[in-house]
């Protein structure tokens, strides 16, 4: 192992068992170093959004010089980004700008994300029509019949309201037991994941950062 | 009818048995006749036209025929060198060599003597030594040369005398040359013992003589073989022979050594065969030459030659041996007392038409030999002849191996079943005995024509050896038997399988055999295939497009969904029934102390907005009415907008009635941005969205850390996010109470912690948002989406539920069709 990777490695142990220290010991020198190192991370996270950003604009700029295929839309997501960028700068010291920041949110970003979403909706439901006809499957009924029934038993009918003994009785088994049960083992499975992976990542067996 | 005497115990058989009736012994011989037998013309053949004017050429003696009794004269048989081809040249020498291994052709007691003056059984050849001895001919294979033994150039016999024993020892061979001008010179030269012997019990001296009755003493007692068919009683037929004519039969034994005493009698010698024997062996061409002397014609070889009528011919020899060596002779008329054929071969017959005569054997030895006459018992001084030719002809003897194989089929025959056990035993041992040199070998050579030596059997053609083979690998195959009846035996029991030998493949009709069902397959997969073959038209078939499938269900989902909206009609009724987190939540709700300073965490996309919004109003719009100070903060970009568009849109009446809240903005950093908030909010944040101190906004009075809030209201749509907020928030709260509204997706990921008391509230969806409406607020944005929430979740299951069904029966159609 190199000098770098060694010290990196070093580094990185170190502030993990910090950190990790800083849980379960209240420790003025470790609430302070805790603090300082989370602080760091959320500078380097926030700069990190902002490489992405510059990563983004670079890649679009040279799509548009090249004059690539789709660089018409790379252009639109350069002056979009630009424009955006420049009215949240200035948004805090012009109430105006402020105000056109917000139009711009709720009359662009809101309604393509929502229309977005109920195109999903009813791709969903296409699907869903679609499912028994490509995979007529035993799973694939099974699925789809706990689909209706989750559907059947959320749904407020009209002029009847709830379905008996769907609404009540089977929604709620499937949604709080039977789904629950499966994310519970899956919540299980990621601590255990991110625990191991802490772990390794103390131990310098995985050094994401860096370093053989 | 005719009659065969039995060689073993002298009986007299009908012909056409093949056993004795009295002795059970073999009457018909075994083995492969000789080449020479080959060449002599049977009874009722025709004379071998052969080609003479060579002999006349060379022939020593002139025209002058010898007549018995006549001294002959000293021939010089040098001039027979030109006539001679070149490989009988190379052979001269070792021509000895073979003859002595296998001994003196009669054996007996004349074996010693027989090998002594070795070159004197080939004396006919002696002559060709001088012009022999300096000739190299280079066709002569290296093998070849080396037959020839150092003493090559050795004695030079006495041209006269050889010619005689030579004939004499073969016979058959139709050129008795001039010996017999000299027959009492060379009796007295070279009579054996056994000859001796005769002189003082004739007709006990031709046994020996005659090949199949040579075994002089002790030989008789051996158990008898197919090549000493001899037995030690002098059977009834021998006893009753005459003296006189026993006489000139001690000729052939004399074959292999000097011209005996009685040759040089032979005229005065009367006939002594019964005129009934002589009756039934003689031919019809033979009938003419009765009036001949038949002593002076007798050769014993010819009479074994003769095959099953040999000891029929022993009975009358005389007359049985005239009537084979005078084969050649039919047209030599007889004359005087000496036999116009015999006058014939002393004028014509020399040792050069000797020579000659091998080219012709080549000829009329690929005659096939007639099945219906097996080779005999050969008796040893045939033997004699046949190795002597084959080993002086060498290339003629390559001849040899075809006659046998012409007589396998006899041979086989011979070892079926009902081979008696002597004539069994005997086979095997032929192979182990033919390459021997004992003093026993030569009798049994010269009964077995396929007994050859070895380097003669090098000779011989490969397709020769072919055939000569399977009698031969049949014979291994058959192996004797130990123990049982057959003990002893060989070859009794059929080969096994895999030893059997090889039979030409059976024949199979190429037509192929096949049932009707396999016919009809076979019509149904050519069917088949010339369909794939053939292009298919395609029937166009009219189907909605899935852009149709999909346009129309868009379309029937926004009318279900803006139908209830645009008319505000309400054809859901109110919820009866609540979740089972209503209570607890509303409970929390209800415990918040008024003005306590609340945090809201917008951490959902504005594409969810909708659900959060109708979810979070009623239950913010609660929170509001205690007069709570709310702290906004998100994790998500879009958050602190969505955050004032939430207020804007839903709590107005509240904003407009001087609502204190701080929008503290984005959080970075993810789980550390919320780690580093939940342990120090003010180090996390600290200017608002408005670019203020946000911890010194009215609404923040009083809040130094996460656990001063009376309550954390995380709104997402992810389950992540909950669970980090729940991660790193948990033990900074404390006592405060963390509450989740959560799009109804993310519900199964976190009721687990609702149910697990990490949170303490939970509202989840339009449901939810229902049901805090019908409780604590007016209706608002719930109960405006519940109508079309439902509308639309109907119209959603029942085109999935249509959809589902038709698809379904089209793959099951689908199926059935394949």
């Amino acid at each position: 192992m190199k000098l770098r990777g060694l010290i990196s490695t070093l580094v990185a142990v170190l502030c993990g068992l910090v950190v990790l220290a800083g849980y379960f010991v209240e420790l003025p020198f470790l609430v302070s170093a805790n603090q300082a190192l989370i602080g760091w991370a959320v500078i380097l996270a926030a700069f990190a959004v902002l490489l992405g950003i510059s990563n983004l604009l670079i890649v679009h700029t040279g799509k548009v010089t090249r004059k690539q295929k789709g660089s018409f839309y790379s252009l639109l997501l350069i002056l979009a980004l630009l424009v955006t960028f420049a009215i949240g700068l200035l948004a805090p010291y012009a109430p105006q700008v402020s105000d056109l920041f917000d139009f711009s949110f709720r009359a662009v970003q809101l309604p393509i994300e929502a229309s977005l979403m109920a195109l999903l909706a009813v791709t969903l439901t296409v699907a869903s029509v679609r499912l028994l006809r490509r995979r007529l499957t035993l799973f694939s009924v099974i699925f789809l019949l706990t689909a209706l029934l989750i559907l059947l038993g959320m749904a407020p009918l009209p002029f009847i309201g709830s379905m008996p003994l769907v609404s009540d009785t089977l929604r709620p088994t499937i949604a709080q037991v039977l789904a629950a049960s499966g994310a519970r083992g899956i919540l299980i499975g990621v601590a255990l994941g991110a625990l191991t992976t802490g772990l390794r990542i103390l131990f310098g067996t995985d050094r994401p950062y860096g370093g053989k | 009818m005719a009659e065969v005497r039995c060689p073993l115990c002298g009986r007299i058989n009908p012909d056409d048995l093949d056993y004795c009736q009295f002795c059970d012994a073999r009457l018909k011989q075994l083995l492969a006749p000789s080449p020479d037998d080959l060449h002599r013309i049977q009874p009722g053949q025709g004379p071998i036209k052969r080609q003479t004017a060579e002999f006349e050429k060379v022939k020593p003696g002139g025209n002058v025929p010898i007549h018995a009794g006549e001294e002959p004269t000293k021939k010089d048989t040098g001039d027979l060198e030109r006539a001679l081809p070149s490989w009988l040249k190379g052979l001269r020498g070792g021509v000895d060599q073979p003859a002595g291994e296998q001994g003196a052709p009669s054996t007996g007691a004349a074996a010693p003597a027989a090998s002594e003056p070795d070159a004197e059984s080939l004396d006919w050849l002696a002559g060709l030594e001088s012009v022999a001895a300096d000739d190299e001919d280079p066709e002569v294979a290296d093998w070849m040369a080396g037959l020839r033994p150092p003493t090559a150039s050795a004695p030079t016999p006495d041209i006269q005398s050889a010619p005689e024993q030579d004939w004499l020892s073969h016979p058959d061979v139709e050129e008795p040359p001039a010996a017999q001008t000299e027959p009492e010179k060379e009796a007295q030269t070279s009579d054996p013992d056994w000859l001796e012997r005769l002189s003082s019990t004739q007709p006990s001296a031709r046994l020996p003589g005659t090949s199949p009755f040579k075994a002089a003493g002790g030989q008789l007692s051996e158990p008898p073989e197919e090549t000493t068919p001899v037995v030690e009683p002098v059977p009834d037929w021998l006893a009753a022979l005459k003296p006189e004519a026993a006489e000139p039969a001690a000729a052939p034994d004399g074959g292999g050594d000097d011209l005996p005493d009685w040759l040089s009698t032979l005229p005065s010698i009367p006939v002594s065969t019964t005129p009934e024997e002589a009756a039934a062996a003689e031919p019809d061409w033979l009938s003419n030459l009765k009036g001949l002397p038949a002593a002076s014609e007798y050769a014993p070889g010819e009479a074994e030659g003769l095959g099953s009528d040999w000891p029929a011919s022993t009975g009358n020899e005389t007359s049985a041996a005239a009537s084979v060596f005078t084969e050649p002779i039919p047209a030599a008329a007889p004359s005087g007392e000496v036999p116009d054929w015999l006058s014939k071969l002393q004028s014509d017959v020399s040792e050069a038409s000797r020579q000659e005569m091998a080219p012709e054997e080549f000829e009329t030895a690929r005659e096939p030999f007639p099945a219906d006459k097996p080779a005999e018992v050969i008796p040893d001084w045939l033997s004699s002849v046949e190795a002597g030719d084959a080993s002086a002809a060498s290339t003629p003897a390559l001849v040899l191996p075809e006659d046998s194989g012409g007589s396998s089929g006899s041979g086989q025959a011979a070892f079926s079943l009902e081979t008696p056990d002597w004539l069994s035993k005997l086979r095997p041992e032929k192979p182990v005995e033919a390459p021997s040199s004992t003093s026993e070998e030569p009798q049994e050579a010269g009964l077995e024509a396929a007994d050859l030596p070895s380097w003669v059997q090098a000779m011989r053609p490969v397709e020769s050896v072919i055939v000569d083979a399977q009698p031969t690998s049949f014979e291994e195959i058959g192996a004797a038997e130990a123990t049982g009846p057959l003990a002893g035996m060989r070859g009794v029991l059929p080969a096994s399988t895999g030893m059997a030998p090889i039979r030409k493949p059976p024949a199979y009709a190429i037509k192929l055999q096949m049932t009707s069902n396999q016919q009809r397959y076979a019509a149904q997969l050519e069917r088949m295939i010339v369909e794939e073959g053939q292009p298919r038209e395609v029937k166009p078939v009219r189907q909605f497009s899935n852009q149709l499938w999909r346009i129309l269900i868009s379309l029937i989902l926004i009318a279900a969904v803006l139908l209830p909206l645009m008319t505000g009609m309400q054809l859901a009724p109110d919820m009866v029934l609540y979740p089972s987190e209503w209570e607890a939540t509303s409970q929390l709700l209800d415990s918040f102390r008024p003005e306590a300073p609340i945090l809201i965490v917008f951490d959902y996309d504005p594409a969810l907005s909708g659900e959060l919004q109708a979810a979070a109003a009623p239950v913010i719009d609660h929170i509001l009415y205690r007069n709570s100070r709310l702290a906004l903060l998100s994790t998500s970009p879009t958050g602190p907008a969505l955050a004032e568009q939430f207020l804007v849109s839903t709590q107005k009446y509240h904003l407009d009635t001087g609502l204190l809240y701080t929008n503290l903005g984005y959080l970075a950093g993810g789980p550390a941005g919320i780690r580093l908030f939940a342990s120090d909010p003010h180090a996390a944040v600290t200017l608002d969205v408005d670019g203020s101190p946000a911890w010194g906004s009215a609404a923040l009075q009083g809040v130094g850390q996460l656990s001063d809030f009376a309550a954390l209201i995380l709104l997402t749509d992810d389950a992540d996010t909950g669970r980090l907020w729940i991660e790193q928030t948990r033990a900074a709260l404390g006592t405060t109470p963390l509450l989740m509204i959560i799009s109804a997706q993310a519900e199964p990921m976190i009721r687990p912690y609702f149910d697990a008391g990490q949170i303490q509230g939970l509202v989840t969806g339009l449901a939810g948002g229902k049901a805090y409406e019908q409780t604590y607020a007016a209706p608002g944005l719930a109960r405006r989406y519940w109508d079309s929430f439902g509308l639309g979740t109907l119209a959603a299951l029942i085109i999935i539920s249509i959809g589902g069904a038709m698809g379904a029966l089209a793959s099951w159609r689908a199926r059935r069709k394949v």
